[in-house]
């Protein structure tokens, strides 16, 4: 009785993924039946004529993933091997329970650090100065045009960085301090420098777990909302230039689905479920390699 | 100069003991109380005991001596089924226990576990008061009122020689003891439910000469009404405290007899390379 | 340049580059919670704790926030931990070489870290359905939606602690039960769950952390409300929370609504920090 008791729980976890999927295929499949494939391509978005295409959000999320990982990554690893090997080991712990503390901040408290403090400042500091002094025709004029207010795809992917650095660096901490102390010694004894043992030594040895972390953060940056939707403008077509407004999945079901009907409602589900997979695959990859790298 | 070689030979070890030959003494089989009869062991696919008879006689201290490895383990935890825990494991052959078969699909484990009690290695108390510990087993089988369980507990106590040491405090939590105490709950707790059979697997590897000696006093005042079967790597303490001895190697019963004649005369050269200290 | 010359700059750069990395993500991060706990607690007064939030910012507190939040986390952390510890029972000592095992734990650890809009959307629309089934829309939104997203984002950490914590219990303890002839679930709830209960809590009040600070799955659940909890039958209606009043404040006009949302998410990382670090703690203890 007991045991079937538990057994139920269990197997409720499985009923919830379901659920999850098949109330976001529910939802969405009215915008499915009705734009086909051009939904993902195309990045019309026009609730008065109730013309949907989710390119925009798409690619807005992938690119806003993407560039904070390639923020967050080489910070995280340069933090975690900061802290197993360069630290004074007093600090060492506190800094590590800090850096893991700070991977449980909510992301609204990031969202709003990027609305009022960052985007403001990043507008007046670096847009206006390179707007200043690229000519608006030439090649990087064009790759850093943008309003100058600070809400676009570059300052979104920054606040994501910032966000998942924490969560990253402290999931690589972990898998550096897996590396049995032997084999760390012994390429000591043989006179490597640190980056040598770090990069001929310890990534070797977890680097599966830490292609897996990697897509942790990279799966956590796909589906964040609140740290993105005040900072990246809420533009729905495909940002042409670094510092163009833009959009994520995310951020377009908060901004608005409270408002949406019919169509548009369901326009916004079916792009739910449109992240639900990508993320569920990066996640699963992700979960797959760290598994397979057991500490 | 070719003595002195000779006698420091090293031993053969085979790969298994098939061709080793046994020799049993066994008591008279009216005065045993338990019986193994061509017992195997399974782990998975891996066979581990090879047609082990084990003769256990009634209110005598029954040991199994033997290498690391050897099985006797593996024997004592086949006598209360503890091993059905795990589904890879598995037994083949008869153990019979007044007359029925602990192995046979009639036998209830958890009768069967009432009559026959277990102490293992590590001392595990449970996460509750030492009354509460004590009192647990009993718990599962009989309603006894307060005053009936007070003296239950304090009987067990006192039969384990940790009554002095905690009638002041059993409302504090069992962990609380140190090593050599918590073993002596951990008895206490095994035979409130009065079996017929103790089962005590290395019950004193972990605790200090002090601790030990107090135990194996306890045991020796035990068996006067119960049987008890003790696994032990420590062949001094099969000496002191056992009437029977077996000794084992890899998987299979190599000779069984009265204690005294197993390690005075063994009759496998087996048996007296290990008692010696030849290997092990 | 040597080869020893070559790999001694190498390290030179590289340690300067590890360094670097900790001193701009310290910089960032401590900027943030400078700003942070400048204008969390400049915002800060009994009004806070007194008085409902107004639509526009410019006065009252945060009561309805608070109070909401309280209640849709506590309530979901109930749902999550009936569901969550069974689960994760089953899990460490029921599911040895099962495939569904196998299964439940993988996919348990994929909905961790799923994103919580979309869950908070899932639970919407069943909402939806079902309440346009009974006829009764006006219970579209409510407190208990918020707290059924807020549950199902939390039961997989509690799985995931529960079943690490059980599975640190020495398998001698269970065999020990069994050994007196006790079941396996007697044993489980009377002797297991009992020596691992403060690692149990600590999957509880981990699981109270994350939900605390979650905003995205309340936005179509939970709604909000500007009356703060009464009375039980509010939790059929729209209820409020402090993450949500937080993104309200955040796109309103004016000063005022910018220092509640600064003082708003001030309580929330304090309480989600706090309640962290005591899990922590307890963690280790449960560990030793």
């Amino acid at each position: 009785m007991f045991r079937s008791a538990c057994y139920t729980a269990a197997t409720f976890l499985l009923v919830v993924l379901a659920g999850i999927m098949g109330a976001l295929l529910i939802g969405g499949w009215p915008a499915f039946q009705k734009f086909g494939f051009s939904f993902f391509y195309s990045s019309v978005w026009d609730p008065s004529n109730d013309i949907y295409g989710a390119a925009g959000p798409i690619v807005g999320t992938l690119i806003t993933a993407f560039l904070s990982l390639l923020m967050a990554l080489p910070l995280a690893i340069g933090v975690a091997v900061f802290l197993v090997e360069f630290c004074p080991r007093i600090l060492a712990q506190p800094i590590a329970t800090v850096v893991d503390l700070l991977a449980g901040v909510p992301s609204i408290v990031y969202g709003m650090w990027g609305f009022f403090v960052f985007a403001p400042w990043f507008a007046a500091h670096v847009q206006l100065p390179i707007s200043q002094s690229f000519d608006p025709e030439s090649f990087w004029g064009k790759f850093f045009a943008g309003v100058p207010n600070g809400a676009n795809v570059f300052t979104a992917s920054v606040i994501l960085a910032i966000m998942i650095l924490p969560y990253m660096a402290s999931i690589f901490r972990e898998l550096f301090l897996s590396v049995p102390a032997a084999v760390r010694e012994a390429a000591y004894g043989l006179g490597c420098t640190t980056f040598d043992v770090v990069k001929s030594v310890m990534i070797p040895f977890v680097q599966r777990g830490m292609v897996g972390g990697t897509m942790l953060g990279f799966g956590r940056a796909l589906g964040e909302t609140m740290a993105v939707t005040y900072v990246i403008g809420n533009a729905h077509g495909f940002p042409k230039s670094l510092f163009d407004s833009g959009a994520t999945i995310a951020s377009t079901i908060a901004n608005e689905f409270g408002e949406a009907t019919g169509l548009h409602q369901s326009a916004l589900i079916a792009m739910g479920l449109v992240l639900f997979l990508m993320t569920f695959a990066v996640l699963a990859l992700a979960r797959a390699l760290l598994n397979s790298q057991k500490i | 100069m070719t003595d002195t070689v000779v006698a420091n030979a090293p031993i053969d070890i085979p790969a298994n003991a098939s061709q080793e030959e046994q020799f049993m003494t066994a008591p008279p089989s009216d005065k045993l109380v338990l019986e193994t009869r061509k017992l195997k062991f399974f782990y998975g696919t891996n066979q581990t005991l090879f047609d082990v008879d084990l003769p256990v006689e009634r209110n005598k201290v029954t040991a199994l001596i033997g290498p690391s490895g050897c099985g006797k383990s593996t024997l004592l935890r086949t006598l209360n089924r503890i091993y059905s825990l795990y589904p890879k494991q598995r037994a083949e052959g008869q153990i019979l226990f007044d007359g029925e078969d602990v192995l046979g699909s009639s036998m209830r484990v958890d009768q069967l576990r009432e009559r026959i009690g277990m102490v293992f290695q590590k001392p595990t108390p449970f996460p509750m008061s030492i009354y509460d510990n004590v009192a647990f087993g009993v718990r599962l089988y009989h309603k006894k009122s307060k005053a009936e369980m007070d003296e239950l507990v304090e009987t067990s106590l006192r039969r384990a020689a940790l009554w002095d040491e905690v009638k002041d405090k059993l409302n504090t939590p069992g962990t609380g003891l140190s090593g050599g105490q918590q073993q002596r709950l951990c008895v206490a707790r095994g035979i409130a439910v009065e079996p017929e059979i103790l089962l005590l697997d290395e019950p004193a590897s972990a605790l200090d000469p002090i601790s030990t000696a107090k135990l194996e006093e306890t045991l020796a005042q035990l068996k006067r009404d119960i049987t008890i079967v003790i696994v032990t790597h420590n062949l001094q303490q099969a000496a002191r405290l056992s009437d029977y001895t077996g000794f084992m190697f890899l998987g299979k019963m190599i000779e069984f007899g009265p204690t005294a004649e197993l390690f005075s005369g063994p009759r496998a050269k087996r048996t007296l390379d290990y008692v010696t200290g030849r290997f092990g | 340049m040597s080869r020893s010359l070559q790999r001694r700059v190498a390290n030179f750069i590289f340690t300067v580059g590890c360094w670097l990395a900790t001193g701009i993500a310290v910089f960032f991060l401590a900027l943030l919670f400078w700003t942070l706990f400048g204008k969390g607690f400049a915002g800060l007064s009994l009004d806070i704790f007194t008085k409902d939030a107004t639509s526009t910012g410019d006065a009252g507190g945060l009561l309805n926030g608070i109070l909401g939040s309280l209640i849709m986390c506590f309530l979901g952390m109930v749902f999550a931990l009936m569901i969550g510890i069974l689960a994760g029972t089953w899990l460490s000592e029921y599911s040895e070489g099962s495939k569904i095992g196998e299964a439940v734990r993988f996919l348990n650890d994929v909905l961790l870290s799923a994103p919580s809009i979309l869950v908070g959307l899932a639970v919407s629309i069943y909402v939806y359905l079902v309440v346009n089934a009974m006829h009764a829309p006006q219970f579209t939104f409510s407190g208990l939606a918020g707290a059924a997203a807020l549950g199902l984002l939390a039961t997989p950490i509690v799985v995931r602690t529960t079943e690490d914590m059980l599975n640190l219990q020495p398998s001698a303890l269970r065999e020990a039960g069994v050994a007196l002839g006790a079941s396996r679930g007697l044993v489980v709830r009377q002797i297991i769950w009992r020596a691992a209960k403060t690692g149990l809590l600590t999957g509880g009040l981990l699981g109270f952390a994350r939900i605390s600070g979650e905003t995205a799955p309340l936005l179509f659940t939970a709604l909000g409300n500007p009356e703060h909890f009464h009375t039980l039958s509010d939790l059929i209606h729209p209820m409020s929370a402090l993450p949500l009043l937080i993104n309200t404040f955040v796109t309103q006009p004016g000063e005022n609504a910018v220092a509640f949302a600064w003082t708003g998410a001030l309580l929330v990382s304090l309480a989600v920090l706090s309640v962290n670090v005591i899990g922590r703690y307890l963690a280790r203890g449960a560990r030793q």
